[in-house]
């Protein structure tokens, strides 16, 4: 008697007239590690102070994880509760990776203190978080993140980032999922674009709106009108908004609420 | 390899041990780290000056030959743009620790884009100083000895002109304590001091001596110039001329700045109008 | 010609073989639900219409008319949710004036499966029937493949997990007319604030024997619009612009017909449009 096992052979497999061939294709098993968990972010400067603010929505699909994860954040603090800090990173994106990188950008900026035996300043911060994210160029941090502080004349400095460390100092900036939303408003709204000075000219001599650093009570509205519009539109925006305000005097923090829906 | 000598001189009843470079004597001494300090006593004599408007470096260049080209002994060297650095003892030695200022520096500037502070230089060199003895399972490359160096450190950053010094403790110290001679066991290699003031190689005693008197608050960089220049006249075997010396100054204006040939004939003919 | 025109399909297929992106459809990524009580039976839907991430309709209409007893929410590709109960609606009030009797539910249903199965899932319809007819009250899901169930409470729609864990927590066998709706209402909501495909306000319709109908639009609104803090009106002049050319109302009577209309909105023509101010 001849065994099947005998005849392992692959082009001779015994099947039905109608059996698919068995030669199965070779099963591709891929992991990807990111996601992407919603929200967004936004910071403007002023002439002496930084505002960095997020929604606190952590979503994954359809789903909503919590209703409450901040995404900005203090850098160099004494203690857990950030006190003495005086830088912030906001960081929207995989939120994984943005806890990591805050973790680890408040971990250099801690050992800067000791080794140097003063406070980093906002710009060498900017910089080291450009070399922290450009080392993982092949498996990036899967974060924009926006920093904050003030620079050595103290007006507001801010810094923005792709997930791969490309960054520029600038007056305002959004990100995250309501970005493209967002940024519109505040090109509008801070750096006056395509508003001209009614009257003061023709055609191409009616002169542009001139931008100027605004203050912070107008910030503070704007930042807040920027999320309750975001809120009505995009769909992992929502729950919580987070803000932060840098100042000589040092950080404030506020919540307030928006749509939950 | 060294012989361990015995508490009261018998023979040791079982083969000596060979000491490593950290390896403590039955006396307590660490040989290697008080032979590095002998290598540094036989330097050449170098000198740091430091004032409210810059520091000012200065080195005997100890040219033994007529045939030797003066040019070609370098005992000032740059670290980066801010910061000098002047040596005594083995150079070979001090190319490696200023190799790995350097590093430091360019590290910084790259992650930080800001430049080094003089006394995180100063700390980078040190720790490199103390990476000698046994290796590691986990560490890399470590040297078989200490460096028999030291070095001045001059540069100026956000808190002004500063001159520090690196490992002349154990020098001082052995000077100092001439009767005591191991009482800086404790303390081998990688320490280092801010000084307005310092001299450090075969001369520096009597160098260090004349500094003491001649320092003041109020010195202009000409004036530590000049300082430098007599001071390193009245310890130097041979003659001083523009050739045999050699100086640089570090600056908030120019950062650091080696006296080029015109600058350093200059500079001894100052020398000669003043005295 | 009636069906739908298959002209592009090889055209497209081959863009898209190129790289070319299908373009997106506004789908309903919704909460539906229906529950029947002890005289009718009561639908209820969210408002939200979304495209991608981006909501593209804050209050829309998901309980579709199909006939005056028979209503049914929507959930999927918005289109075809709309065409399919259009075009469903259509035949059963044909099919009501040939036979003389008031349509019966399970009629509609049945004819909802069988075009949706023809088109073998890609008329993503996902559907609640409900309605009340001489045989009784129904409440019935249907699936864009085709497939249907019968039972007295119903979730459908991103947010159907949400919506079915209020039923399954409160739901009881003997409701009345104010019970099914809190209750219908309670699930949508659930949906509205833990699903993000659904959301903004709650519509209800109230199917019983003997009564009127009744669309409850917006039968709850727990998601107001927040209020501005800032004024963004822009002073006249602000936009730039390089020439400009007066259209005279002389001018235009050369090429078509000008009627002045008195001020009264009301004789304004079309609906009138909600909009965000």
């Amino acid at each position: 008697m001849t065994s099947l096992m005998d005849h392992p052979s692959r082009g001779e497999t015994i099947g039905y007239s109608f059996s698919q061939p068995t030669a199965a294709p070779v099963k591709e098993h891929s992991f990807y590690p990111y996601t992407d968990n919603g929200g967004s972010t936004l910071g403007i400067t002023g002439s002496d102070f930084a505002i960095l603010a997020g929604d606190t929505r952590s979503t994954s699909g359809y789903n909503i994880n919590s209703r409450m994860v901040p995404k900005v954040f203090k850098i160099g603090g004494d203690d857990e509760t950030g006190e003495g800090a005086h830088i912030l990173l906001s960081v929207v994106g995989f939120a994984a990776d943005g806890n990591a990188l805050k973790e680890r950008l408040d971990t250099v900026v801690k050992m800067y203190k000791y080794q140097h035996g003063k406070s980093m300043s906002v710009g060498a911060c900017a910089q080291r978080l450009s070399t922290i994210l450009y080392q993982k160029r092949f498996f990036p941090y899967y974060v924009h993140a926006i920093l904050a502080g003030l620079d050595e004349e103290g007006k507001g400095a801010l810094y923005s980032y792709d997930p791969v460390g490309s960054y520029e100092r600038e007056q305002c900036r959004a990100a995250g999922a309501a970005s493209s939303l967002i940024m519109p408003f505040l090109d509008n709204q801070v750096n006056f674009k395509n508003q001209y000075i009614p009257g003061s000219g023709e055609g191409h001599a009616l002169e542009p709106k001139k931008a100027e650093p605004l203050p912070q009570e107008t910030v503070k509205q704007l930042v807040r009108d920027a999320f309750t519009s975001a809120v009505e539109r995009h769909i992992e925006v929502g729950d919580h908004l987070q803000v932060m305000i840098i100042t000589k005097d040092g950080v404030e923090e506020v919540y307030h609420p928006l749509k939950k829906d | 390899m060294f012989i361990a000598r015995s508490e009261y001189g018998k023979p040791h009843p079982v083969p000596p041990m060979p000491l490593g470079p950290t390896t403590f004597s039955p006396e307590g001494r660490l040989f290697q780290v008080e032979y590095s300090l002998e290598a540094i006593k036989l330097g050449s004599t170098a000198i740091g000056v430091a004032t409210s408007e810059g520091v000012i470096l200065g080195v005997e260049k100890r040219v033994t030959s007529t045939l030797l080209e003066a040019s070609s002994v370098e005992k000032i060297v740059e670290i980066d743009q801010h910061i000098g650095c002047a040596m005594s003892g083995l150079q070979a030695d001090a190319r490696n620790l200023v190799e790995h200022a350097r590093v430091e520096c360019q590290n910084h500037a790259f992650h930080y884009a800001e430049p080094l502070r003089v006394e995180s230089t100063t700390q980078a060199i040190c720790d490199l100083a103390l990476r000698f003895g046994e290796s590691g399972d986990d560490e890399e490359s470590v040297m078989s000895r200490p460096f028999g160096v030291a070095l001045l450190i001059a540069g100026h950053d956000e808190d002004g002109p500063q001159l520090y010094v690196m490992a002349f403790e154990h020098f001082h110290a052995r000077l100092a304590n001439l009767c005591l001679p191991f009482r800086y066991h404790a303390e081998p290699s990688g320490t280092f001091y801010r000084y307005d003031a310092k001299a450090i190689g075969s001369g520096s005693e009597g160098a260090q001596a004349e500094l003491q008197n001649e320092y003041h608050r109020s010195l202009t960089l000409a004036e530590a110039e000049t300082l430098v220049l007599k001071t390193l006249k009245q310890v130097m075997e041979e003659k001083l001329d523009s050739k045999n010396v050699q100086l640089a100054s570090v600056t908030k204006e120019n950062g650091f700045r080696i006296y080029n040939d015109e600058q350093m004939s200059q500079a001894v003919a100052q020398l000669g109008g003043n005295q | 010609m009636p069906g739908f025109d298959f002209s592009n399909y090889n055209r497209n297929a081959a863009l898209h073989a190129r790289g070319v992106p299908m373009p997106k459809a506004t789908s309903t990524g919704t909460t539906i639900v229906g529950c029947i009580y002890d005289k009718g039976v009561v639908i209820a839907a969210d408002t939200r219409a979304t495209s991608g991430p981006i909501v593209a309709d804050k209050n829309c209409e998901k309980l579709h008319y199909i006939a005056p007893k028979i209503w049914c929410a929507g959930a999927g590709t918005a289109a075809d949710t709309e065409f399919t109960t259009a075009l469903i609606s259509s035949n059963v009030e044909l099919h009501s004036l040939s036979t003389g009797r008031d349509p019966r539910v399970i009629t509609c249903m049945t004819m909802l499966k069988q075009h949706l199965f023809r088109y073998q899932g890609h008329i993503g319809a996902y559907l609640v029937v409900a309605g009340v007819d001489p045989t009784g009250t129904s409440l019935y899901t249907v699936h864009a493949h085709g497939s249907t169930d019968k039972l007295p409470y119903v979730t459908m729609g991103s947010g159907s997990l949400a919506a079915m864990s209020v039923f399954e927590s409160m739901w009881q066998p003997d409701l009345d007319r104010e019970g099914a709706i809190a209750l219908c209402s309670e699930a949508i909501k659930a949906g509205i604030f833990n699903d993000l495909g659904s959301g903004s306000n709650v519509d209800v319709c109230v199917i019983e024997k003997d009564q009127p109908t009744q669309l409850l639009r917006n039968y709850m609104k727990p998601n107001e619009r927040g209020h501005k803090e800032r004024n963004y009106r822009f002073p006249r002049g602000t936009t730039a612009w390089l020439n400009q050319k007066v259209i005279s109302k002389e001018d235009m009577k050369k090429y078509v017909t000008v009627e002045t209309l008195s001020g009264d909105p009301s004789l304004a023509a079309g609906e009138k449009m909600e909009v965000d101010t």
